[in-house]
């Protein structure tokens, strides 16, 4: 949620970039860099691109400033959602999207979303160490909608806003991946057990 | 709306992202640089090519009309002293008769539709000249064409004349028959009563 002190630093920032366009420049730079810039780099996975990425992103921004809609979003958000977009674009470019050939499989285990978290839950050394390499092998947007909600610690309403989608897609499409992580680290621990009898 | 612990996987992305990178110090400033340099470098691109564009235009219309102006040149000048030499030439060595001279005629103000007065305040006062030439030498040609139909006609008769005299001679005729010429210049055998009668 947006809190007081977020709006009016955004609002001075908007009016700076469409009053004195240098200063402006400068301060939303400052004030929202390193948040747009660790998105992407997140998700690029590279610095140099990441960096190209960012300055692309806030052309873009100062070329749009008047689009923008406070009552939407804050201006971290929107900077967010211009970056994701761009990032998705190159990453596309760069390597074609291939599913997954698991994911007709995640829907035939029959698991709650409670059960999912106690799961996710263990507080197990090993499995930890498994998610980290598993979460690299996710699609971007599957990892970018990861790391919005669990890593960055954003609602699902503002994830929405910045991947474009409703809150309630996100939430079934967030079910799925932790689904099919559940369903990676339980192969895993079948193997290792197959291998120690 | 439900939050998910999932410590696991909180925990595992903290560790994976532990290390983001952080944003160049100096990004600002090549961000200004960028943000400040590409609308100028594309206004010049632009403006480069505008005038090259123009130029290429310009150029184009000069060549063309320059092109036009030399095909003209091609097709009216040359042409027409050229014909007026090689038809009078074989007649005047021919002609059994001297040719009286063809009265010169006034050259009257050519009546051609111009595209324009500026168009035709360029061409020279001598252009036109040739096509009168051609003209009288057209004039010139049927002369000789009907002075030759009349030599041969008149040879023709000749020839005529002599097969009917030579028909006259040598084949037995009436005591009154006689050869004379009619009003055409033709010899025609007739007898003298019909002389009388005419």
């Amino acid at each position: 949620m947006k809190s007081g002190s977020t709006v009016k630093i955004d609002e001075q920032i908007v009016d700076a970039v469409k009053g004195d366009r240098r200063r402006g420049q400068e301060l939303m730079i400052g004030h929202y860099g390193q948040e747009v810039f660790g998105m992407i780099a997140r998700l690029a996975g590279n610095v140099m691109d990441a960096e190209e990425l960012t300055q692309d992103t806030f052309l873009r921004a100062f070329n749009h400033i008047d689009s923008y809609d406070p009552r939407r979003a804050s201006l971290g958000t929107w900077l967010c959602r211009i970056a994701y977009r761009l990032t998705l674009d190159f990453l596309k470019r760069r390597s074609p999207m291939t599913v997954s050939i698991e994911d007709s499989e995640v829907w035939q285990t029959d698991i709650s979303d409670e059960q999912l978290e106690a799961e996710l839950s263990t507080g197990n050394e090993e499995r930890i160490s498994r998610l980290e390499l598993l979460i690299d092998q996710l699609p971007p947007d599957e990892r970018t909608l990861l790391t919005l909600h669990y890593f960055e610690d954003r609602p699902l309403d503002e994830c929405s806003f910045i991947m474009d989608a409703t809150p309630h897609a996100l939430a079934n499409r967030l079910y799925r991946i932790r689904k099919k992580l559940y369903k990676e680290l339980r192969q895993k621990a079948k193997g290792t057990r197959q291998k120690t009898s | 709306m439900t939050t998910h612990r999932d410590t696991d996987l909180r925990e595992a992305l903290r560790r994976r992202y532990a290390n983001t990178p952080q944003l160049p110090t100096d990004f600002t400033e090549r961000m200004m640089e960028r943000a400040n340099t590409k609308p100028v470098q594309r206004h010049r691109w632009q403006w480069a090519a505008s005038v090259a564009a123009c130029l290429l235009i310009v150029v184009g219309i000069g060549l063309h009309h320059e092109l036009n102006e030399t095909s003209q040149q091609i097709v009216q000048a040359p042409s027409m002293p050229e014909v007026h030499e090689v038809v009078n030439k074989p007649i005047e060595a021919e002609a059994p008769q001297p040719i009286a001279a063809v009265e010169p005629q006034p050259i009257q103000p050519h009546r051609t539709a111009r595209k324009s007065r500026t168009h035709l305040q360029e061409l020279p006062d001598t252009l036109g000249n040739g096509i009168w030439r051609s003209e009288r030498n057209v004039t010139l040609a049927l002369k000789i064409l009907s002075e030759c139909a009349t030599t041969i006609q008149r040879e023709e008769q000749e020839v005529r004349n002599h097969i009917i005299q030579a028909t006259f001679n040598a084949t037995p005729q009436p005591a009154n028959a006689v050869l004379v010429t009619n009003e055409a210049g033709d010899y025609e055998v007739i007898e003298t009563k019909r002389i009388r009668e005419i």
